[in-house]
C-alpha cells in the first residue's frame, strides 16, 4: 500500500514551486498537498505546506483560504516562535492584510489593529519599518483615505530596504496607483516609464504596470502612448487568471476608445476569472460590466450572444444574453458593494467612482 | 566659489569599459562584431555614393615578436580628419546617428560605442583611413584605454577605407586564434552579403561563400525545404523534425522557423538566432515569436526591427509584436497546410509537441477545427485521442483537476466510462471550447459525487451488522471533519473513494483555526468567513464493501483497530 510519507509531502512541494503561480491547478494541488501533511501531523510540513497554499489562495482570489491559511500559521508560530520561519510568516502577514481589505465585512478598525500588530512584530524582530510603512499607503489607498495619502505618502522611502519588504519592482509599481489616485497622473506615468525602462520584473510587474497606467494615460490625452500599453500590457496577462480583475482596466480602455466588439470578447474571456475575485477588486468587475451594458445599449444593441462559464448564476444555455437584464444584474452588485465598501471606509469614494464611469460627472 | 560657471564633466575611460564589458556586452567576444559592423557599414555608406562598388572585408591575423593582433580592413566610405575627432574620439556619437529613423534602417550601428568594445580585447587600437572624399590624405588614429589618443600620417597611404589594427590583452589571445576568429566571424558576420577573407601567414579563406537559402531562388518546394533542413542542422546543430520559411514585410524578417525533433517542456521559452541587417544581434533572442511557438526555433534576418544599445536583442515595442503576430500566423499555416496534405506527418508532430499546439488550439477554434481530433488526452481507459474519445459518445466527461481524476479514474474505468483528465496546462480550456467546434459535441464537469451516487447500497441486513463498524469508523475519522459511509462499486480491489466537500471542508477548517487562534485573529477570520453557510460536514470516504479488506474489517469485532485501519485507508484514499 503506498503510503503519505514526509517525502512524498516534500516532492509535492518541489511540484508545487514548478507550477504557474497565478493557476488555479497550483491551488488545488496546494489544497490536497494541506490535507496530506495533516494526515502525517508534522507541524513542520504543516507550516511550511500552508505557506504555498497561502500563496497560491492569495494569487487566484481565494481569499478566504488565505485568511485562515494564515490565521492558523500564525498561532502555531506564537505557540513555538523558534520553530517556523519569520520570513515566511512575514510574507503571509502582508498579504493577510491585503487580502482582509478585500471583505466589506471586515471593519476598518479590525484592519488598522492588525497593520499595527503586523508593525509592532516587525520592530520587535529588529527589521526595518520600511514594510510596515509601505503596507501603511497600501492601506490608506485601498480604503480610499485621500487625506492620510496625501499627507504621508512614501514615509516607506525613508528606511532601509531589508528582507520583509515587498520586492522593489513592486514598491515602485504601488506608486503608480498612488499618484494616479490622488491625480497626479503624469508623477503616475513618469514612475511606470521608469519601471520600463530599467526592467523592473517580478511576478506581478510589470504586468499590473500597463493596466494600472490606461487610465493616467488617457487622462491626459496621450493616447497613442495608452494603445501601446494596452497591446503590451494584455498579452502579459491574458493567460493569468489572479489577474484576471486587470484585464478590466484594459476593457475599460477599450470601451472609452470605443472598441466595444474587442471590450465584449476580452470579457467573455475573462469574467468568470475575475468574478472569482471577491473584494474591492470585484467593484471595478461589475462596474466596467455595467459600463460595457450602458455603452451596448446606447448603440441600440439589445441582445449578446457570450460563451461565459457555465458556473455563472446568471448563465444562459442558448449563450443569448439580453443586455437589459446583464445591466440590472450588475448595476444591483455594483450598487450593493458601493455601499459596504463606503460604509465600511466611512468615505464616499466608490459611489462617486460610478458616478465617475458610468455617468461621466466627477 | 565662482558663481554660473559651467564645467565639464571628466569621463573615466577604464570605467566606461568596465561598464561596457561587465553589463552591456554578454561577453568580450562581441569586440569581432563590432568591428564587422562598422565595415559593413562603411561599405553601405559608399555604396550610397557608387551604388555598382563592390564591398568586401579582410581580416589578418598578425604575430609581432610573441603578441597576436588584428587588422580588420574594408573598402567602404572611409573617414576624414574631421569625422576622425566627432566619432572615434567622442564617445556616444555615432557617424550613423543623424535623422535617427531613417539611418537605422540602413546601418546596423546607431549608438557610437562599437570601436570601444575593442578595449575590452586590447590596450591599444590603431585606425588608419582614407575618406572616398576626393584628395583625402590616409590618418593615423591611436587610442589607448586610459583615454588618449593621438592623430598623424601613417607610413604610406592607403587605398579608399579602414583598417583597424589590434594586439591582443594576454588573457584574450584565444579569442584571436584563427579557428577562433574563423567560427567568430561566421558566428556574427556569416550572413553579411559582401565576402569576408581571413588571412593568417600564407593561408588565406573565405569565411561566408555561401547565402543562406531564403536569399537563393528554388526550382520547388521540396528543394526549399532540403536546403533549409541542411541550413538549420549547419546552424543550429539538430536534425529537425521540419523547417517553416518565414518571412514578414512588417519588420522586413526573412528566414525559417525549425520544427524540435524532441519534446519541450510547457511554456519553455525557445532561443532563436536572429540577424540584424545580416550581423547577427544574438542566438538567445526569446521574443520574436508568440509564447504557444515553443515546439519551434528559429533563424531569421531583420533590416527593420529595433536593437537594444547592447545589440543582444531588440525592444518590446508595437513592430515586434506585428512581427511575432505575422510569424506566428505563417506556423499556423503551415499545420493546416499539413493538416490539407499531409496528414500522417501532422499527426507525427502532435506526437511530439502536442503541449505546444494545445496551447495554441486552447486560442483559436479554427486551429482545433483542423488537428483538435488527433490531439492526445489521458482519460480513464488509458491514452485517447480527441477522435477515438468521440467513438465513445459524443457525451464527454472531464474532471478538471489531476487530484479528483485520479480517484474517479479507476471507477469510470470498471464501468467502461470515459473521464477525460483536465488537470494537465490548457485541457480543461480545450475542452470547454469542443462544443463551439464540433457540432452535437457536449461536455459535462465530472466528478467523484457523479459516481458515488450511482453506487449500490448494503441491504438492510448488511447494514445492520456494519453499524457499529460505522460508528467506530466516523470516531476516527471526526479529527478530518470527515463521514464514512459503506457502498459496493467496481472494481473491487479500490477499498475507498474520497469525496470531499470543498466548502465544506474548508468551513471546518476554518473553525478550528478559529477555535486555535487568539481573539484578534481569530475574530478577523470568522468575520470573513461568517458570509458562507455552515452545515454539517458532506466530506465522505466511501468504502468498498466488496472488496475483502473493507468487509472483513466491517465485520469485525469492535475495538479490534478499527479506527487505525480506517485512518490508514482515509489516508490511501487522499494519495490516489
Amino acid at each position: 500500500m503506498t503510503a503519505i510519507s514526509i517525502e512524498s509531502v516534500r516532492r509535492r512541494i518541489r511540484q508545487i514551486d514548478s507550477m504557474p503561480l497565478f493557476s488555479h491547478e497550483r491551488y488545488h494541488f496546494a489544497i490536497e498537498t494541506v490535507r496530506q501533511a495533516d494526515v502525517l501531523k508534522n507541524p513542520d510540513l504543516q507550516f511550511e505546506t500552508r505557506y504555498d497554499l497561502c500563496m497560491a489562495a492569495t494569487t487566484v482570489g481565494e481569499y478566504q483560504v488565505s485568511l485562515d491559511t494564515f490565521t492558523w500559521c500564525i498561532t502555531q508560530y506564537d505557540r513555538y516562535p523558534d520553530r517556523f520561519s519569520l520570513l515566511w510568516l512575514f510574507r503571509m502577514y502582508k498579504w493577510m492584510i491585503a487580502d482582509a481589505i478585500e471583505f466589506p465585512s471586515i471593519g476598518r478598525e479590525q484592519i488598522l489593529s492588525l497593520l499595527e500588530d503586523f508593525g509592532e512584530r516587525l520592530r520587535a524582530s529588529g527589521g526595518s519599518e520600511r514594510a510596515y510603512w509601505f503596507y501603511r499607503d497600501r492601506v490608506a489607498y485601498d480604503l480610499k483615505d485621500f487625506q492620510f495619502l496625501k499627507e504621508n505618502l512614501f514615509r516607506w522611502r525613508e528606511h532601509p530596504r531589508d528582507q520583509f519588504c515587498d520586492c522593489p519592482a513592486c514598491e515602485e509599481d504601488f506608486r503608480i496607483s498612488f499618484f494616479s489616485f490622488l491625480g497626479e497622473y503624469e508623477s503616475a506615468i513618469k514612475v511606470s516609464e521608469g519601471i520600463i525602462h530599467q526592467k523592473m520584473k517580478c511576478a506581478s510587474v510589470p504586468h499590473r504596470t500597463f493596466a494600472e497606467i490606461l487610465h493616467p494615460l488617457l487622462e491626459l490625452g496621450l493616447t497613442e502612448k495608452a494603445h501601446e500599453a494596452h497591446v503590451k500590457g494584455y498579452r502579459m496577462i491574458y493567460d493569468k487568471p489572479g489577474l484576471a480583475s486587470c484585464v478590466f482596466d484594459h476593457i475599460e480602455y477599450l470601451i472609452l476608445t470605443g472598441d466595444l466588439k474587442k471590450a465584449a470578447s476580452l470579457f467573455e474571456k475573462h469574467l468568470g476569472d475575475a468574478l472569482e475575485m471577491s473584494g474591492p477588486a470585484s467593484f471595478h468587475v461589475p462596474l466596467i460590466t455595467w459600463l460595457l451594458t450602458e455603452r451596448l445599449l446606447s448603440q441600440g444593441k439589445k441582445r449578446i450572444k457570450l460563451r461565459l462559464p457555465s458556473r455563472l448564476d446568471f448563465f444562459q444555455p442558448s449563450g443569448v444574453y439580453d443586455i437589459k437584464q446583464l445591466r440590472t444584474h450588475f448595476k444591483t452588485i455594483t450598487k450593493d458593494l458601493a455601499t459596504r465598501f463606503d460604509t465600511r471606509n466611512g468615505n464616499t469614494f466608490h459611489g462617486n467612482e460610478i458616478q465617475r464611469v458610468i455617468w461621466g460627472k466627477e | 566659489m565662482s558663481k554660473n560657471k559651467n564645467h565639464r564633466f571628466q569621463v573615466n575611460l577604464r570605467g566606461i569599459i568596465d561598464l561596457l564589458a561587465n553589463h552591456l556586452y554578454s561577453s568580450p567576444r562581441v569586440y569581432i562584431r563590432e568591428l564587422l559592423q562598422n565595415c559593413a557599414d562603411a561599405i553601405t555608406a559608399r555604396r550610397a555614393v557608387e551604388p555598382e562598388h563592390e564591398g568586401e572585408i579582410r581580416v589578418e591575423i598578425t604575430r609581432d615578436n610573441d603578441a597576436v593582433g588584428l587588422c580588420v580592413e574594408d573598402n567602404g566610405i572611409g573617414l576624414t580628419e574631421a569625422d576622425i575627432h566627432t566619432f572615434l574620439s567622442t564617445i556616444g556619437a555615432s557617424s550613423k546617428s543623424d535623422n535617427v529613423s531613417e539611418q537605422r534602417q540602413t546601418y546596423i550601428g546607431q549608438f557610437g560605442i562599437g570601436l570601444l568594445s575593442c578595449f575590452m580585447v586590447s590596450d591599444e587600437i590603431v585606425v588608419i583611413t582614407r575618406s572616398a572624399n576626393p584628395g583625402g590624405p590616409s590618418i593615423e588614429w591611436r587610442g589607448k584605454a586610459d583615454g588618449t589618443y593621438s592623430l598623424g600620417s601613417p607610413g604610406q597611404d592607403i587605398g579608399i577605407g579602414t583598417q583597424v589594427c589590434l594586439r591582443a590583452k594576454s588573457e584574450y589571445e584565444d579569442l584571436f586564434s584563427p579557428d577562433g576568429l574563423f567560427r567568430l566571424i561566421s558566428l556574427f558576420g556569416g550572413l553579411l552579403p559582401f565576402p569576408i577573407h581571413l588571412r593568417y601567414k600564407s593561408d588565406e579563406v573565405c569565411v561566408n561563400d555561401a547565402s543562406p537559402p531564403w536569399r537563393r531562388e528554388w526550382q520547388t518546394k521540396a528543394a526549399e525545404q532540403r536546403a533549409l533542413l541542411a541550413y538549420g542542422k549547419e546552424v543550429l546543430g539538430e536534425n529537425f523534425f521540419d523547417a517553416i520559411p518565414l518571412a514578414s514585410e512588417i519588420g522586413k524578417v526573412h528566414g525559417a522557423a525549425y520544427v524540435l525533433p524532441y519534446k519541450s517542456a510547457v511554456g519553455a521559452r525557445q532561443k532563436h538566432r536572429v540577424y540584424l541587417r545580416n550581423m547577427l544581434v544574438s542566438e538567445t533572442v526569446e521574443n520574436i515569436l508568440p509564447d504557444w511557438a515553443f515546439f519551434v526555433r528559429c533563424i531569421v534576418n531583420t533590416d527593420d526591427l529595433n536593437p537594444t544599445a547592447s545589440r543582444e536583442g531588440f525592444y518590446e515595442d508595437e513592430k515586434i509584436d506585428l512581427v511575432r503576430e505575422i510569424l506566428g500566423r505563417e506556423i499556423r499555416e503551415y499545420l493546416t497546410d499539413l493538416a490539407d496534405h499531409e496528414p500522417q506527418r501532422l499527426q507525427n508532430l502532435i506526437r511530439l509537441h502536442f503541449r505546444s499546439l494545445k496551447a495554441l488550439a486552447s486560442e483559436n477554434p479554427e486551429l482545433l477545427r483542423v488537428f483538435g481530433k488527433w490531439l492526445p488526452f489521458e482519460t480513464s481507459l488509458g491514452e485517447m485521442t480527441f477522435d477515438e474519445i468521440r467513438k465513445h459518445g459524443e457525451h464527454i466527461r472531464y474532471v478538471p483537476q489531476m487530484d479528483r481524476f485520479r480517484q474517479v479514474a479507476p471507477i469510470a474505468a470498471a464501468q467502461g466510462m470515459v473521464v477525460v483528465n483536465g488537470g494537465y496546462g490548457y485541457d480543461t480550456q480545450i475542452l470547454e471550447l469542443l462544443p463551439e467546434v464540433f457540432k452535437n459535441i457536449q461536455v459535462e464537469r465530472f466528478d467523484a459525487d457523479h459516481i458515488y451516487h450511482e453506487f449500490e447500497n448494503l441491504s438492510f441486513d448488511e447494514q445492520d451488522r456494519v453499524f457499529p463498524f460505522l460508528m467506530e469508523a466516523d470516531r476516527a475519522l471526526r479529527e478530518f471533519g470527515v463521514r464514512v459511509e459503506l457502498r459496493k462499486f467496481n472494481p473491487v480491489e479500490m477499498p475507498a473513494l474520497y469525496l470531499p466537500d470543498v466548502t465544506q471542508e474548508f468551513l471546518r477548517s476554518a473553525e478550528r483555526t478559529i477555535e486555535e487562534a487568539n481573539v484578534f485573529f481569530g475574530s478577523i477570520l470568522q468575520t470573513a468567513t461568517s458570509e458562507m453557510r455552515v452545515k454539517e460536514t458532506n466530506t465522505v470516504l466511501c468504502l468498498n464493501y466488496q472488496n475483502r479488506l473493507v468487509q472483513k474489517l466491517s465485520e469485525s469485532p469492535r475495538g479490534s483497530k478499527i479506527g487505525g485501519i480506517v485512518q490508514l485507508l482515509y489516508a490511501q484514499a487522499l494519495l490516489l
